[in-house]
């Protein structure tokens, strides 16, 4: 059994690798309990996540307040989405044995901290059983993707104005 | 599968750009056929280079980055040793035919995922046919060659 810190840094540097390194050792199951998947929002989470469900790990997700476009993205990966009520402390759970706390923060950069468990059984289940409460009074998200809320597609609707010409045809002649 | 260049990404987000209208309608007829849209960490930095270099508009910068980035659409495919060093091998064999690393790591990146079509106005990619690994490479330039 190994209890790391989770310090804060910068950029969530930190909080990002262990929870990556978690992610990335799943064989079987990835439970989260969180709030508006922020985390899902770092580049390297995302990759780490859609790894795992390239090599057939499941992946259920309890939220509070995930994004549309976020859900998107996880039900095109086959992962199960609940949401329900508001919980302080986030967890995310790795094959039933190890676990990734984080403690309640504000939604800004550098300041997510809390602690790794690897291989703690016993608080493992803990965890696992109070993941299993919230989805028991949560709704799942079971609705068809929404591509029109994706931010790619919104954009599309209505491009923004550079304020400059551009000849995309030549653009190597810009660097 | 298709892989988005750094030109239509520039064109469909700029209303300004010369090829907007026709580009437009090119990513909204991937968005809605494809799966994924596939680009790379390289393309992902043109994009935002293009946008500072010409506009130098920070707003902008994060709106881009905002939506290439948390698009659930586009897949983005990093450029890791082996393809940075095959990609940087193919430049030096065949520097006349493509001369940039980007389009190479993007061809090697399309290689080893086995994606055959690239959306991009750039032409090298039709005589990048002639090398036998490549030659199933399809360039599409307009909504109309999307089935």
């Amino acid at each position: 059994m190994v209890i790391k810190k989770i310090e804060r840094s910068p950029t969530d540097e930190v909080f990002r690798r262990y929870a990556r390194e978690l992610i990335d050792s799943a064989e079987r199951e990835i439970l989260v309990i969180a709030g508006e998947l922020g985390s899902y929002q770092f580049p390297d989470l995302k990759w780490a996540m859609r790894r795992a469900c390239k090599r057939g790990v499941k992946i259920r997700i309890y939220a509070s307040n995930p994004p549309q476009e976020v859900v998107n993205g996880l039900l095109a990966y086959g992962c199960e989405i609940y949401v329900g009520e508001e919980v302080k402390d986030h967890y995310l759970v790795v094959d039933s044995k190890s676990w990734v706390y984080s403690k309640p923060h504000r939604q800004v950069l550098g300041v997510r901290e809390g602690e790794v468990h690897i291989n703690e059984l016993t608080k493992a289940k803990k965890v696992v059983a109070l993941f299993d409460q919230l989805v028991s009074k949560a709704k799942e998200k079971k609705t068809r993707i929404k591509w029109d809320k994706d931010p790619l597609w919104a954009v599309l609707q209505n491009p923004p104005d550079w304020g400059v010409e551009t000849d995309s045809t030549r653009l190597e002649e810009l660097f | 599968m298709v892989f988005v260049d750094t030109n239509v990404f520039v064109a469909a987000l700029n209303r300004r750009d010369k090829l907007h209208e026709r580009d437009r309608d090119l990513l909204q007829k991937a968005f809605t056929t494809f799966k994924w849209l596939y680009t790379s960490d390289y393309i992902f930095n043109e994009c935002l280079l293009v946008a500072w270099a010409r506009t130098r508009n920070t707003t902008l910068i994060q709106q881009l980055d905002k939506v290439i980035q948390e698009s659930e659409k586009i897949e983005i495919l990093k450029v890791d040793e082996p393809c940075f060093s095959t990609a940087k091998s193919y430049l030096r064999k065949h520097p006349k035919l493509i001369s940039t690393l980007t389009d190479w790591a993007s061809l090697v990146l399309m290689r080893d995922h086995k994606i055959s079509n690239v959306l991009s106005f750039d032409i090298h990619f039709d005589k990048v046919r002639s090398i036998p690994e490549f030659s199933a490479i399809n360039r599409i330039s307009d909504a109309s060659q999307i089935i």
